[in-house]
Order: C-alpha cells, then sequence, then structure tokens
C-alpha cells in the first residue's frame, strides 16, 4: 500500500507541476509565402466637382420636384503635363474637352469631370498631377454662403460625416456618377440613436454621367445629428451634402460637406479657424434659433463596440490654448460634441479613439459689426500625407492654409509659391497656419506626413478645402496566388 | 517366372524416422526380395553408413546432388537390384514412412487381386495418431486443386472398400518395376507434388490400373508437407510447392486450349486467388500464390512440354471418373479449417487465454439498453440535425455532389488547383471518400450527418472499448457518455472540425481491436487464426481512418501500437501489419513533403481546412472558456486515485501516456505550421490538439474504469453518484447548449450558374480579395474548390509556386491589372490562365466593394450579379479550355492504396469460417479438451 500511495503522491505531484511549470515555446513548419509585388499602371486620375449649389422649389422656391443647380461655381486648379500628360474634362451631359497645360480655370454650370491621362503610367497620382477645388458663394434670399469643395475621386463607398435636417436646415445629399457604367447607390444613416430604419435606401440609381440629389429631410427630417454611408456598385461615385441654414427667413450659411477620412483610431482636422466668438455668444444668448453657432465635432463609430475619446484642440499660437473633451461613443451611433469656449483663433483637432471612428467638425463664422452675418463650413478628417503635394489658393478672399502633425516626430517641409521657397518645421502635436497669396499655387514637400487643409475667408463667409491627395490603385500592387 | 518384390527406401536427411522406417521393413510378415536405399541429401552423412550400413546391412546408392524422387528411384532401376518387368516390384518408401508388419502382404494380395494394377497404395495413416487417415488415394477437386479426400478422416474403416484412384502418393505404393521404368521417367519439369498425381496419371493413361490397398497400413510423417525437410526437397514452401503442383497439373492434364488460355489469365487467376486467400483470412498463403503463379507463368512452356501427350478424352474420361465433387471439395476444405482452429484454441487455451464466464464478461450492449443512452445523445444533437445536405463553415466545405468525384481525388497524383498541380491527394482524401460511400447519393450529406451522430457513434465505440476493462453496466455506460460528451469532441463538432470528429469517433473502436488482435483485455482475446487476421485488417483500416484524420495521433498511436508488439511478441507477426494502410497512404505525402518540399515536418499538418486552437500549455488546453464546461477535469482527478487501486502497475502505465498525451497536445499545439489560405495576418496556425485531447481522455477513463472496479463498494457508490450528477450531467448540458459554428444548407461551393456551367466546360474561376497585405487571388476551377481537394503539399509549396513558377507570376499581374482597373488589354492575359469567370466573394469591406466596382470597369468583364457567393463577372473575350490530359482519376499511387485498402477490407470482413467459429467455438473447445482428456 507505501508504494502505491507513494506512487499515486508521485504523480500527482508530477502532473500538477508540468501542468503549471510547462515551458511554452513556438517553431515554425514551412514558409510564408510572399507577395507578388506587381507593379500597374493606374486607371487615369478622374475628379468631379459637384458644380453649382442646388436650390430646392425652383427658382420660387415653392415648387414642387427635385432640387435643382442654378447658377455657376469657379473651378481652380493645377495639374502637372511634365510626364507627357494631357488634360480634358467635360462636363455631365456635354462633350469632352482637352485643356492645355497651365492652371485650371473656369466657371461651370453643372457637374464637371477632370481627368488626366499618363501614357508613360508614372503612377505618380495624387495633387501633385492634379488638384482641383470649387467654390460657389452664394448669396440669395433663401441662401447665402461660401459653398468650397476640393473636387472628389469617384469611390465605391465614402462616409459624409456631417448635416442636420431640424427646421430651418437643409441637407441635400449629392451622388455623382462620372463614370460609363450606372451605379446602385445604398445608403445608411447613422444617428445618435444608431443606424436609422428608413425604408428607400438601397438600390438608388445613379445613371452613368449623371446626378441624383436626394433631400435628406424627406428622408429623415428633424434629425440634427447624422452621418451618411454610402455603398455604391457598378460605377464608383462621387459625393456631398449640401447644407444650408435658414433662420427664420435669413438665409444664414451654406456649405458642402466632403466625404471625411477613412475610419481610424487617430484622426486629424485641420484649419479650424475660430472667428466671431463672442459675436456668436451675444446671438446664441439672445435667439433660440442661433443655438446651432456652438462649434461642434461630429464623431460617428461604425463599429460593433464603444468608443472611448480624447479629443485635442490644439492652437497655433500660444495666445490660442485650446480644449480637451474626453468622451464615449456608442457602438453604431452618431454623436455631436460641443467645443466651448474658444476664444477666436487657429486652431486644428486632434482626435485619439480606443476604437476606429469617423469625425469631422463644424466651425462657425460670425460677425455683427457691419451688418449681422453668419456662415459655417464642416471640416473634415483628412489624412495625413507626405512628399510632393500640390494645393490651389482661391482667387477670392483671404485663404490660409493649415498644417497639423499628428506624428510622433517633428515634420520639417518646404513650401513654395511663384519663385520663393520656406521651410517650416512643425513639432509633433502642432498645427501652424500659413496665409498663402490669392489663386497663387503653392508647392508642398515634406518626408514627414501631415494634414492640412485651406481656409477660405470671402467677406465674413467662409470654406474649409481639404487637402487629399488623390490616387487611384496602380504602383506597386501586392497579389498573392493561392 | 516368381514375383519379386524390391523395397526402395529413399532417404533424405531424418535419421530417427529413417530407423523406424527400417526397423517396420525387417519387421514384415512377407519381406522383400531386397533392400535398396537411395540417398538424396546430397551430403556426406555419417549416420547413413553407420546406419543403414554398418547396423542394417543395406546397399547404399548415394547423391551428391539433391534429385527429385524420380531420379532417385531411376537411379535405383539402373542398378542390379531391380529389372524392368512385369513381375518384379518395386515398393517405394520414403523415409518417413513405416509400413505395419503386414503392409507388404496385404498389398500384394491386392496385387493378386487386381488385374492390371500399375501402382498400388497403401492406407497412410498418420506418424504420430495412426487413428487418423493419412492419405487413401488421391484425387483434383473440378477446378483441378490436388486434393487428399479423406485426410484427417478418423479410421473406422469406412473407406475399406476403395479400390480404384486416381493417384496415390508413392509412400508405401507398390510399383510394378516395367511401369516404373517407363511411366516414372525423371522429369525436372514436374514439381515434386505434381509427381505422383503425373505419374499415376500416366500410368493410367498407359492402360493400368491405380488401386489402393486399404487393408495395408504405413504410417506417414509426411514431412516434407509440414516443412520439415529442406526447402530444396520441394523447391519452396510445401504451400508453394502444393500451388505449383495445382499450376502444373492444369498445364499437362486440360485440353491443350483451356491450358492455353489458363496460362494467359494466370496473372489474374493469381491476383484473384491473392484475393480469396485474404478474404479467408490466410495472408500466409499469398506469397505461396504470387510466387507460384509466377513460377507457372513464365515457366509455361516447360509446363506445356511436360504434357503427357495423351488424347484429351482419355483424361477426361479419366477425370469424370475420378475427379472429387464440388461437395466433397467443400467437406474436406471445412475440415481442414476446423481442425486448425481447434488446434489454434488449444494453443491458446494452454497459453492461459482462457474464455470468460458470462458473468465476467457482462451483458452485451443491447442487453445493458445502450440503445437508450444512445438515443439521448441524439436527443441533446437536435441543434445537429442535418436540415441541409452539407455543413459549411468552420473546418467543412461540401464534398463534391457526385460520388465519383470524391473517389477521383482519393490518392490522386493530380490537383485541380490552379493549372494542375501534380502532387498526391491528401491521405484524409480516403477518410472523405469513405464517407461519402455513407449517402453516394449526396456525399456532403455524409458529414452533415457524421456531425449530427458524433457523440452517439462515440458512445457506441468507446462502450466497446469499455468492456475490455470492467463488466458492470454503469461503469461502461459512464465511461461511453464521458467519452461521447469530452470537451475535445463537442468544440470539434461544434466548429465543424470533420477530421477531428473522424478521428475521435474511430478511436476508441481502434483501441478494441488492437486490444482484440493483441489478445488484452477482459473480453477475451482472438484464439483462432482467422479471427486474429480479421481483428488486424480492422486495425489496419480503423488505423489508416485515424491517422488519416489526425497524423499527430497516429504519430502517437504507432508508439502505443510499438509498446503493445514488443509487450505482447506472440501477437507481433500479426500486430506488425496493423499500420501498413497507413503507410501506403501516407508515404507519397511524407515522401513529397520530406524530399520534395524539405519539409518533413509538415507531414503532421492538420487536414482539412485548419481551425485555430485555443492556449499552447497543457493547462490551457484543458481549461475551457467557462467553469461549467472545466466540470469535466473531476474525471482525471477522480482517475489518478486508480494508481491507490491493486492494478496500480497497469494505472502507472496508463497515466504515462495520458502525461505523454498532454504533453504532446501542447508540443503539437506550439507548431506553427504555415497557412497561407487564411487572411494575409494570420498566415501561421497551431497545430490541433483536439485529438490527442481526446485520446487523453480515453486514457482518463480507462483509468476512471480501474478505480470503479477495484475500489470498495462504499467508494464505488461515491464515484458514481458524484460522476453520474456533478460531471456527466453538467457535461451533457454543455454539449446540448453548444452553438453551432456552421451553417446546414445546399452543397454548392459556386453560384448555380457555375455548377450548372462546370458541367460543360472546362475553364478556371479566379476569385479576388482584398486581403490585409494586399489581393489574395484564388485560382480553381469553375466547378469551385470541395473540401476534397484541400492538399497538404500544395499548402507547402505554395511558397515556391509563387515564387518560380511563371504562370502564378501572370496571374499575379492579371490580378493586379484587373484590380486597377487601368485599361490594359487584359484578353490574352485572360485566355492564357483559362479565367473564364471572376469573382470577389466578401462585399463586406469597403475594399472589397472598391475592388467590386473596380472590375465593373473592366472592359473584358461582364458582370453577371450579385450571387449568393459574391459578386460574379463573366470573362467576354475568347478564353481557351484548362488543360484536362491529366485528369484520369487513376495513378500508381491510387492503385497501390486501392489494392492495400481493398486487401484489409477483405482481411476485415469475417469470412464463413470465421462466423462459424463465433458460434460454435464453444462445442469445439469442449471436443478438444475431451479429446485430450
Amino acid at each position: 500500500m507505501i508504494r502505491r500511495i507513494l506512487a499515486f503522491l508521485v504523480a500527482s505531484a508530477a502532473i500538477a507541476a508540468g501542468l503549471i511549470y510547462a515551458p511554452s515555446f513556438s517553431f515554425n513548419v514551412g514558409t510564408e509565402v510572399a507577395l507578388h509585388e506587381v507593379t500597374v499602371k493606374a486607371r487615369d486620375l478622374t475628379l468631379v466637382c459637384p458644380g453649382p449649389a442646388y436650390r430646392s422649389g425652383g427658382a420660387s422656391g415653392t415648387s414642387l420636384g427635385e432640387p435643382v443647380q442654378t447658377g455657376s461655381a469657379e473651378v481652380q486648379g493645377a495639374w502637372s503635363s511634365e510626364s507627357g500628360a494631357t488634360l480634358s474634362g467635360s462636363g455631365f451631359g456635354g462633350s469632352e474637352v482637352n485643356y492645355g497645360p497651365g492652371p485650371i480655370n473656369f466657371s461651370i454650370s453643372k457637374p464637371q469631370s477632370i481627368r488626366v491621362t499618363e501614357p508613360s503610367a508614372t503612377n505618380n497620382q495624387g495633387s501633385s498631377l492634379l488638384n482641383v477645388i470649387q467654390l460657389d458663394s452664394v448669396a440669395t434670399d433663401r441662401m447665402k454662403g461660401l459653398l468650397g469643395s476640393t473636387c472628389q475621386r469617384p469611390q465605391s463607398e465614402f462616409w459624409i460625416v456631417g448635416g442636420d435636417t431640424t427646421t430651418g436646415r437643409e441637407s441635400i445629399l449629392i451622388l455623382e456618377n462620372p463614370s460609363s457604367i450606372d451605379a446602385t447607390v445604398e445608403l445608411e444613416l447613422v444617428a445618435s440613436n444608431g443606424v436609422l430604419s428608413i425604408p428607400g435606401l438601397t438600390g438608388i440609381s445613379v445613371p452613368s454621367r449623371k446626378t441624383v440629389a436626394i433631400p435628406l429631410n424627406g428622408l429623415s427630417a428633424k434629425n440634427a445629428t447624422f452621418s451618411v454611408h454610402v455603398k455604391a456598385r457598378g460605377g464608383a461615385i462621387a459625393g456631398w451634402i449640401q447644407q444650408k441654414t435658414v433662420r427664420g427667413t435669413v438665409a444664414a450659411g451654406a456649405d458642402l460637406i466632403s466625404p471625411t477620412a477613412n475610419a481610424a483610431k487617430t484622426l486629424v482636422i485641420p484649419g479650424f479657424f475660430v472667428r466671431g466668438a463672442k459675436d456668436a455668444a451675444k446671438l446664441q444668448s439672445g435667439d433660440g434659433d442661433y443655438a446651432d453657432l456652438t462649434n461642434i465635432v461630429r464623431v460617428t463609430n461604425p463599429g460593433m463596440a464603444q468608443s472611448t475619446l480624447v479629443i485635442q484642440v490644439i492652437g497655433a499660437t500660444s495666445k490660442t490654448f485650446g480644449t480637451v473633451i474626453q468622451a464615449k461613443v456608442p457602438a453604431n451611433t452618431t454623436v455631436d460634441l460641443e467645443l466651448p469656449g474658444l476664444a477666436d483663433g487657429d486652431y486644428s483637432i486632434f482626435i485619439d479613439s480606443s476604437k476606429p471612428v469617423l469625425a469631422a467638425a463644424k466651425l462657425n463664422r460670425t460677425s455683427t459689426s457691419s451688418k449681422q452675418f453668419t456662415d459655417f463650413a464642416w471640416l473634415v478628417a483628412t489624412e495625413p500625407a507626405a512628399g510632393n503635394r500640390t494645393l490651389v489658393a482661391p482667387k477670392v478672399g483671404i485663404s490660409k492654409l493649415s498644417i497639423a502633425n499628428a506624428g510622433a516626430e517633428a515634420a520639417t517641409f518646404t513650401l513654395a509659391s511663384g519663385n520663393s521657397t520656406q521651410q517650416h518645421t512643425i513639432k509633433p502635436g502642432a498645427t501652424h497656419t500659413f496665409l498663402i497669396e490669392p489663386g497663387s499655387t503653392v508647392r508642398f514637400a515634406g518626408e514627414a506626413p501631415v494634414a492640412a487643409s485651406v481656409v477660405v475667408d470671402v467677406d465674413f463667409a467662409v470654406a474649409v478645402l481639404p487637402m487629399i491627395e488623390q490616387r487611384n490603385l496602380g504602383g506597386q500592387v501586392g497579389v498573392l496566388v493561392r | 517366372m516368381a514375383r519379386k518384390v524390391t523395397a526402395v527406401v529413399v532417404a533424405h536427411d531424418t535419421g530417427d524416422y529413417l530407423k523406424q522406417t527400417l526397423d517396420a521393413l525387417r519387421a514384415q510378415t512377407v519381406v522383400p526380395d531386397s533392400i535398396v536405399v537411395v540417398h538424396t541429401s546430397g551430403q556426406q552423412l555419417e549416420w547413413i553408413n553407420e546406419t543403414v550400413t554398418s547396423q542394417y546391412g543395406l546397399p547404399t546408392i548415394d547423391f551428391s546432388s539433391n534429385p527429385d524422387l524420380f531420379s532417385a528411384v531411376a537411379a535405383a532401376l539402373a542398378t542390379d537390384y531391380v529389372t524392368p518387368e512385369a513381375e518384379h516390384w518395386v515398393w517405394l518408401l520414403h523415409d518417413d514412412s513405416a509400413p505395419e508388419t503386414n503392409c507388404l502382404e496385404e498389398l500384394l494380395l491386392a496385387e493378386e487381386r487386381n488385374a492390371l494394377a500399375g501402382i498400388i497404395g497403401p492406407k497412410q495413416v498418420s506418424w504420430s495418431d495412426p487413428r487418423l487417415l493419412f492419405q487413401l488415394g488421391l484425387t483434383l477437386s473440378p477446378g483441378g486443386t490436388p486434393l487428399s479426400p479423406h485426410a484427417n478422416e478418423l479410421d473406422q474403416s469406412q473407406h475399406d472398400s476403395l479400390s480404384d484412384v486416381m493417384a496415390v502418393g508413392t509412400a508405401g505404393a507398390l510399383i510394378r518395376s516395367d511401369v516404373l521404368a517407363v511411366h516414372a521417367a525423371p522429369d525436372d519439369r514436374v514439381p515434386p507434388l505434381a509427381a505422383d498425381y503425373d505419374f499415376s496419371l500416366r500410368t493410367k493413361l498407359a492402360g493400368f490400373r491405380v488401386v489402393v490397398a486399404p487393408k495395408a497400413r504405413i504410417r506417414h510423417a509426411g514431412l516434407a508437407l509440414s516443412g520439415k525437410r529442406s526447402k530444396r526437397w520441394l523447391g519452396g514452401s510445401p504451400k508453394t510447392a502444393l500451388r505449383k503442383a495445382a499450376i502444373h497439373l492444369r498445364f499437362a492434364y486440360e485440353p491443350i486450349w483451356f491450358a492455353l488460355l489458363y496460362w494467359l489469365a494466370l496473372p489474374i487467376t493469381t491476383l484473384v486467388r491473392v484475393l480469396w486467400r485474404l478474404f479467408q483470412k490466410r495472408p500466409d498463403r499469398i506469397p505461396a500464390e504470387l510466387i507460384a503463379g509466377t513460377w507457372g507463368f513464365f515457366t509455361g512452356f516447360d509446363r506445356l512440354a511436360s504434357r503427357p501427350g495423351a488424347k484429351t478424352r482419355s483424361v477426361r474420361e479419366i477425370r469424370k471418373a475420378f475427379d472429387a465433387t464440388w461437395a466433397q471439395v467443400r467437406s474436406v476444405n471445412l475440415s481442414r479449417a476446423e481442425i486448425e482452429d481447434a488446434d489454434q484454441i488449444k494453443s491458446a487455451f494452454d497459453r492461459g487465454e482462457h474464455e470468460l464466464s458470462a458473468s465476467e464478461t457482462g451483458k452485451s450492449f443491447v442487453e445493458d439498453r445502450g440503445w437508450l443512452w444512445v438515443f439521448g445523445l441524439l436527443a441533446l444533437s437536435w441543434n445537429f440535425f442535418p436540415s441541409g445536405v452539407a455543413a459549411v463553415g468552420g473546418g467543412s466545405l461540401p464534398l463534391a455532389q457526385n460520388w465519383f468525384d470524391v473517389f477521383a481525388r482519393a490518392g490522386a497524383s493530380w490537383q485541380p488547383i490552379g493549372q494542375g498541380f501534380i502532387a498526391p491527394s491528401d491521405p484524409f482524401n480516403w477518410v472523405l471518400l469513405t464517407l461519402a460511400s455513407v449517402t453516394p447519393w449526396a456525399p456532403s450529406l455524409s458529414v452533415a450527418l457524421l456531425l449530427f451522430l458524433a457523440p452517439a457513434l462515440a458512445f457506441v465505440a468507446a462502450y466497446r472499448v469499455s468492456t475490455l476493462l470492467t463488466p458492470k453496466t454503469w461503469m461502461r455506460t459512464i465511461f461511453g457518455l464521458g467519452y461521447a460528451l469530452w470537451p475535445a469532441l463537442v468544440s470539434a463538432r461544434t466548429e465543424a472540425r470533420v477530421p477531428t470528429v473522424v478521428a475521435l469517433v474511430l478511436l476508441p473502436l481502434l483501441v478494441f481491436v488492437i486490444a482484440r488482435a493483441a489478445g488484452l483485455g477482459r473480453s477475451g482475446s482472438a484464439r483462432s487464426m482467422r479471427q486474429t487476421w480479421s481483428w488486424v485488417g480492422l486495425a489496419g483500416l480503423l488505423m489508416a481512418l485515424v491517422g488519416a484524420s489526425s497524423p499527430v495521433l497516429l504519430l502517437t498511436l504507432l508508439i502505443g501500437l510499438a509498446i503493445v508488439a514488443f509487450t505482447r511478441i506472440r501477437r507481433f507477426g500479426y500486430l506488425f501489419w496493423v499500420p501498413l494502410p497507413a503507410a501506403a497512404l501516407f508515404t507519397p505525402m511524407a515522401w513529397r513533403l520530406a524530399v520534395d518540399e524539405a519539409n518533413p515536418l509538415s507531414v503532421l499538418a492538420d487536414p482539412g481546412l485548419p481551425q485555430t486552437d485555443v492556449g499552447t500549455s497543457p493547462l490551457a488546453l484543458l481549461l475551457a472558456p467557462s467553469m461549467l464546461g472545466s466540470i469535466y477535469l473531476a474525471i482525471p482527478a477522480i482517475a489518478l486515485l486508480a494508481l491507490l487501486t491493486k492494478r496500480w502497475v497497469l494505472a502507472g502505465s496508463l497515466t504515462l501516456f495520458a502525461a505523454l498525451l498532454l504533453a504532446l497536445a501542447s508540443v503539437h499545439s506550439s507548431i506553427q505550421f504555415a497557412n497561407p489560405f487564411a487572411e494575409a495576418n494570420n498566415q501561421w496556425i497551431g497545430g490541433s490538439a483536439s485529438t490527442l485531447l481526446g485520446a487523453f481522455g480515453l486514457v482518463c477513463l480507462a483509468l476512471l474504469t480501474l478505480v470503479g472496479e477495484h475500489s470498495s463498494r462504499g467508494l464505488r457508490r461515491v464515484v458514481a453518484i458524484l460522476l453520474s450528477f456533478a460531471v456527466v450531467a453538467p457535461m451533457a448540458f454543455v454539449a446540448a447548449t453548444a452553438e453551432r459554428d456552421y451553417q446546414l444548407r445546399d452543397d454548392r461551393v459556386t453560384p448555380w450558374l457555375l455548377s450548372a456551367q462546370a458541367q460543360t466546360e472546362n475553364t478556371q474561376l479566379l476569385e479576388i480579395e482584398n486581403g490585409a497585405g494586399g489581393y489574395v487571388a484564388r485560382w480553381m476551377p469553375i466547378g469551385g474548390a470541395q473540401l476534397e481537394d484541400s492538399n497538404t503539399v500544395y499548402r507547402f509549396a505554395l511558397t515556391s509556386l509563387n515564387a518560380n513558377n511563371p504562370a502564378y507570376s501572370e496571374l499575379a499581374t492579371l490580378v493586379a491589372d484587373l484590380v486597377s482597373a487601368n485599361g490594359t488589354d487584359l484578353a490574352s492575359a485572360l485566355d492564357r490562365s483559362h479565367v473564364a469567370y471572376v469573382m470577389v466573394p466578401n462585399l463586406d469591406s469597403s475594399a472589397n466593394n472598391d475592388l467590386a466596382n473596380a472590375l465593373d470597369s473592366v472592359a473584358e468583364l461582364d458582370a453577371a450579379g450579385l450571387t449568393d457567393f459574391g459578386r460574379l463577372w463573366r470573362v467576354n473575350v475568347p478564353v481557351s479550355a484548362a488543360p484536362d490530359d491529366a485528369k484520369s482519376p487513376w495513378s500508381i499511387t491510387k492503385l497501390v492504396q486501392l489494392s492495400i485498402l481493398l486487401s484489409f477490407v477483405l482481411l476485415a470482413i469475417p469470412s464463413g469460417a470465421t462466423q462459424r467459429r463465433k458460434t460454435k467455438v464453444a462445442e469445439i473447445f469442449i471436443d478438444s479438451d475431451g479429446d485430450a482428456a
């Protein structure tokens, strides 16, 4: 019996020791399959400009029917013909026109696509190859404000964070299909109470070379906080939300909201220039219809888990102190987070999140000095980029370039305009502002990725033009065949 | 002239027998006129001179070589002792054939009674037991096989009226010297055991009679036939010699057209006979069949040349008169088989392998009402009822819709991957073929059924293995339920890990069958050779199926089998063959992986669709995610108490084996195998420990049974109650509430459009996805890739294929051009790659949506719509058909593997003799015992 007990004790101890102290190790059998790195020519870069603003109700504002575009918009741009590329473009429904070398500068009365054809397939796409902006200054009884946008590369999926369909606010979703293939679009509206269940959001047809304008007020009225997820099958499309505000009978601002950067844990929104903060506060205190003059950051959490955010609003100088907000965004919801107490100054917004999120900020421009004027602009998050970039300064108003460094290292870059070249350095987590000459073409060169936007102010009306490096897939493409 | 008899004794190499034979000669009531000894061993043996010359004073003729019988006789005829004439008879004696005292007298009386007798044979009786007949005349079966019709019968004078026969053995035969001189000419083309027939038949054809004299008795040891002589004497083993004799007689005494046909068909005949021997559970006779068949085929001219040259009609008449009937053949075979079985049973009894009494073996499964538990387990599996034909998801994909397609992939040397990949199929494909054969009209259904039935089947199998350990119903039930609800099996079933489920369901049966073949366990062992071979056949098949499903478990099983074989050395000869089918299935793949891919460890990779396991340390592997799920650990904890029982040595061995299994499970799960079919950021996957954990469970349950079997009644009750309510019931609850991780749906793997198109079109489908590191393109036939298309060699060869194969580079370029939609003319690239369809399977991600939109703008593609498998495009430029010249389902590998598997199937199928043995064993055993007493 003693032997049995001994055997039992020894076995029990050995097994326990083995379970607790078993060494862990790992070794590989086989080799990882390397991707084929294939160099391919990218598709020709095509940018789409939305065209002039849409007016609901026709010329009188009272007739029924779809919104229609009236007036014209100014298109400006720069492109490079160094590689033997050629530039062509056409308005929707119009014939294609070839453009010569030199800056792009013309008016459009309908959506316009502009394409650079690169026969040598240098695959050097981005703003240095083609960068086009559009400005439309509207001043009518029913709409007043500066509508600005960077012309867009068509995509099959994007998010537009922004919009308001409460009383006196109008959101029109503009979908443009520049391709030769019809597109079928599916929409998803994510509001503060989650994904909205609305009939008619799927199977929206956007025919080739056509535009569809969808009044979001008709889909989700009196909704102050939402974002729109657009997915297209067939042809790739471009999209914006045209947002306008009317306070009582007074038109009080308008803008084009562009798609925001892809969901990420770190986002940057440069160009958050606060002006007229005191005037705004004065107006807010007097009339409830001015309550939305508060600057906000709108965040959408597209994931399945709650996200925790830290939002830092960083000023460009020591006099503009900024602020920090912490918030939680439930899964599949959109929230507006107020940025109170910001003094006039130039800011950029840095967002850190525990989960990938989408973000945009609404900036108000208020003046009561000569005559009361309010306008707003939606600033979208922009993806930091490095290398050679080109931006175009609007030829009207005052334009400022806002650059924000969200990286961990200082970013050194040069800005060149005409014959002048200047080198600058921005510390990590900082933002700088540069005044740029109206109508000038500014060349940016730097190795560290930074985010940038151009803020343009035309007689108190404001618009923000994000700097986006728009490229089609090309160059080195990794392919694994199995 | 007076009748004269010369006794010719042919002595080979058996001194003791020769002395007794010479003594018997001396003691004859009628003494031969002369005696001559012909020594044929070809050696200078001192005892021959001492015995024959000095002691008996007999003349000796020595051969320096090793002659056949009739050469030896011819030598005697050439001396003065024998004169070839009608009145001079030769009494031919072998050194192992001792005549009874009146033998010659009776032979001579028979000669007087039978006119025209040329050969008179005595009644040959057993040397050791003269009550048994050894031989009384020879004949042929209707099929031409030599037959001794009365061998092994108890001699009760029941055949003493016999006279004319077809042939007699030469031992003790009295032969007219002139007949001997003319018709027994030495002919080395005639094999030794055919010589007696040949001589008798030639004598008959010459007009003489061949008769037996039943009252003339001779004891015959039959040393040559029992393998106690040198193989040179017969020119091989007795079995080979017998088969050679049969073949020779076919050539020599069948009509010439039949002989020629027989010659041509001899290879096939041999193959069929080999299979028949397997079915008879007589693999020991296979070498003889093969050697003799080959010999016969390649010496056909010699056989034909030694035909007697007689009229066919004469031979036919002899055959018609003297051939045995089929009934006689069956009777003789049956008698022989029963005698063999009885001998083996007696030997087993002598070794102490007793049959257990009914009280010791316990009730049968049906008597135990095991079916109630089976129904209970099926009820717990309601969520897994195959409401669809195929289980899709987790580790399962549909099988081909056609059984023949599944068959084509088993053992194939060419895989329909990409432009065709030359490599051996996974051994697991044979498992899939086995499953598909259960529901051949819908092969995928078998997998869905297996997943539904798995716990019930595991219960039955585990119950069976528990009968080796205990006769108690409750312990067998606990054993079966514990195994059926063991977490490794439950989670494998939940995640549709088909290979793991197969391995775990079959593992207990394999253990049981090996135990039976090795003579282990309570329920007794297989005592007859046929029964043992049947177990070996079944064990070989089960080991192949289990091993093909889990190579790492096969490794462990081989270790276990080696231990069993060396501890049961008497059974080594049987157990040695058990791994043969598994070796046949694994050798091509192992060779390719080890030699061509220089990656021998990859043979341990899990077959099918690899799934990720949680944890690698032993503790992590054992702990379930929930507290309730970990309750099963009470079983190994209680099982340790077996070390305190009187069977502590056995318990210690089992505990060590359990620890080894756990350690191996940890090691295996720590090995990271390349997994290029997963997401780009998940290219390595650990080996699955599930099968080893299942085996660990089986050993723990065996230890638990030892506790129950050898502990006090009180402790036994406590253990029973504890296990039933606190362990097995929660395990059942966990199993019943397990979520199914796979879908049950139809068995398509591509959209209807392609499934239909695959019937008439042989082109490729290109599936493109946007992965984390780039684009992933999958190249497959438009019929899609099923579970049987998984290939381990391809998995490990993919690196070199992507790096070195131009077709892969070209396809990568095509994919890059497609996804960039840059307007490049892709018509020729699509044609060269034989890609007629493109599909983007996963449209949930925005990247894949971008990809789909890019493909929409490719001029060479027409959108075919959104299918249930993803978005599909049809190539609108001409695409040539993929090469299909290598699509034959047959290959040498497959033939070899199939032959071995079928051989083991034949071996495993219980033959009539085995079944007879099963029903009559007790009676046979008692008779045998009674006789011995």
